[in-house]
């Protein structure tokens, strides 16, 4: 085991950061901690890396305690949303410095250095200022920094934060494969699902101070622990009905239990005939892209809702704005009524 | 035509023509007349006028001690404006003002007051020169008080920077694995030089140019106490007005010349910023 938290509560004045917080992360696995902003992600993160104390609770690096490491003694590298470059220092100084610090030779320096630079393919930029970069290339030269000195675990706070989308999808690609190649045990921060699935051998979704479920990408997309996650991890549809022998209907006033169903967009099916569809209003459609967006209004409870067809099913349809017709989940996810509150995304 | 070139703030030619004009008038205009006025001496009355024992005296007084103030203001002010932006205390607002007052004080009440602090029966003095250490009147009171007079610049030239100093930065480097003292000295030192600089030039500058407080606490013993603005006004005093510049214009140039100097280093210490 390379982290483990175990019952970390922390707070800020009035405000509860996190909320006696457990968490294992097994050596060279990629995990992501993700959440809405104020979750405690980031609180979690720098309690693990040793910039701030936990008021109880203890953390463990490789089976040793760290309450009693200060943040230099613990090893870690640490990658900061706005990189934290030294702006003073070229490159290679940047890149350099923990081992500097540590009072290495030059030339040991100088070698590994060199080899950072290959890992992170920016060779021949040692002798530029920070300032003379672009963000990707501040974001890998903080990355290569945080990893100099050989860290027992490396941690990234939102490390895509501050770029551009395609960028940010192109570093994301490269630190998967960069983290394939080096395996050293990796947590990163962030509030994008996206990121998080596409990236992570584990995904920690935080809400309200508390980790709600730890899984895969696919165990938290597909298995979802509680209605947070459901519609955190991606745009999800509500269907407010009652559950009669196993199957959800479309039955306002009914006696049986009521339910609250989520649906992905493309769990839903799009009719004509109503056989136990909820009827909606077709509002806007959108075909530029892989599927097809269509935007309907439950009618009974004028609430809209997401469908995404595919190519041809949209063409088989024919659909045109304004048209009334029935939606239906072929798949429903269905969490009791009692814990299925409204959260706020 | 329309004017492609316009910028969406107006007035750069107005602007421009306003500094241009004030400069000339506040600035060039009686620099010229100072170096007009040595001019109508000839080379060897100008030679004996600036160059004699007396005034090398002077001269080395005025920017010994001029700039041992500024060297110690330089530590002193970083340390000040260290406590005021790090710590919170009770008082910080008042100490912070206090900062200001050495500019607004007429230097002369600061020389008399220092002054009558140093001599033999004053509130320091009483316990200093027992031991050895005479401040009044002495070159150690021209450094005291030209100390005082430039507190303000490197305090208040490092303390916006030192607000405005990444948080993160400094955090990186103890992941990092550097102690206090290597963030301090590698990562937040560096981040300062250039307004340490600014605020060194500022203080020297301020020292050299300094009279009023001076006159009050150097006794102005020629070749001993005496700075150079004192030999200036004792010319004038003996309505010996050619040489009295001639000291001016020698002053002036060593003292542009060091300037430059330090210009010229602020901008290498920022050589990083793209």
């Amino acid at each position: 085991m390379s982290i483990l938290v175990k019952d970390v509560s922390k707070r800020f004045g009035e405000h509860t950061a996190l909320e006696r917080v457990s968490l294992e992360v097994p050596s060279g696995v990629l995990v992501a901690l993700l959440g809405p902003s104020g979750s405690g992600k980031t609180t979690l993160l720098r309690i693990i890396a040793g910039l701030e104390v936990a008021d109880e609770g203890s953390v463990f690096l490789h089976e040793e305690d760290a309450r009693q490491l200060d943040v230099r003694e613990r090893n870690i590298g640490f990658v900061f949303q706005h990189y934290a470059l030294f702006r003073h220092m070229t490159v290679h100084d940047n890149i350099g410095f923990a081992l500097k610090v540590r009072r290495r030779p030059k030339q040991e320096i100088k070698t590994r250095v060199r080899e950072l630079l290959r890992l992170i393919q920016l060779e021949g930029i040692e002798y530029r200022y920070p300032a003379q970069l672009s963000g990707g290339q501040r974001q890998r030269v903080a990355l290569a920094r945080a990893l100099c000195a050989r860290p027992r675990v490396l941690l990234l706070d939102e490390p895509f934060g501050a770029l551009d989308a395609r960028v940010r999808k192109e570093l994301r690609d490269w630190l998967r494969r960069l983290h394939d190649e080096i395996h050293v045990t990796s947590v990163f921060v962030t509030h994008d699902q996206e990121e998080a699935l596409e990236l992570a051998d584990r995904v920690v979704v935080m809400n309200h101070a508390r980790i709600e479920q730890v899984g895969t990408p696919e165990e938290v997309y597909h298995h979802p622990a509680n209605p947070f996650v459901m519609r955190f991890l991606g745009q999800v549809n509500l269907f407010h009905g009652r559950l009669e022998e196993g199957q959800v209907v479309a039955d306002p006033a009914g006696d049986a239990t009521p339910v609250v169903g989520y649906a992905r967009p493309h769990q839903l099916e799009i009719s004509r005939e109503s056989a136990s569809g909820w009827p909606a209003r077709v509002l806007r459609m959108n075909a530029a892209g892989i599927q097809v967006r269509v935007d309907l209004l439950l009618t009974q409870e004028n609430r809209t809702m997401e469908v995404a067809l595919s190519q041809e099913r949209f063409h088989e349809l024919a659909l045109r704005a304004g048209e009334n017709v029935f939606v239906k989940p072929k798949q429903l996810k269905v969490f009791a009524e009692a814990t299925a509150e409204d959260y706020v995304i | 035509m329309p004017n492609v070139n316009r910028k969406v703030l107006p007035g750069f030619s107005l602007s421009l023509g306003y500094t241009v004009f004030y400069l000339s008038v506040l600035v060039l205009l009686p620099i010229f007349a100072c170096f007009s006025k040595a001019a109508s001496l000839s080379f060897d009355e100008f030679w004996s006028a600036v160059w004699t024992d007396r005034t090398r005296a002077a001269y080395v007084l005025t920017f010994g001690t001029a700039f041992i103030a500024a060297i110690v203001n330089l530590f002193l002010g970083l340390l000040i404006a260290w406590v005021l932006v790090r710590y919170e205390f009770p008082g910080k607002r008042l100490v912070d003002s206090l900062i200001d007052l050495p500019l607004a004080l007429p230097t002369a009440v600061a020389g008399l007051v220092y002054a009558s602090l140093y001599v033999e029966n004053g509130w320091l003095g009483q316990f200093l020169v027992p031991l050895g250490i005479e401040a009044a009147y002495t070159r150690l009171a021209i450094v005291l008080v030209l100390t005082f007079i430039g507190l303000p610049f490197v305090v208040r030239t490092v303390q916006p920077v030192l607000e405005d100093l990444d948080p993160e930065a400094e955090e990186a480097a103890a992941s990092l694995g550097a102690t206090r003292w290597q963030t301090f000295r590698k990562v937040i030192l560096p981040a300062l030089f250039p307004a340490l600089i600014t605020g060194f030039a500022l203080a020297f500058a301020r020292g050299l140019g300094e009279y009023g407080s001076v006159v009050f606490v150097s006794g102005n013993m020629p070749y001993r106490t005496e700075i150079a603005p004192v030999l200036i006004v004792a010319r004038l005093e003996e309505f010996a007005y050619g040489e009295a510049t001639a000291i001016a214009v020698v002053l002036l140039v060593i003292s542009f010349s060091m300037l430059v100097v330090i210009n010229l280093l602020e901008r290498w210490s920022k050589r990083h910023d793209a």
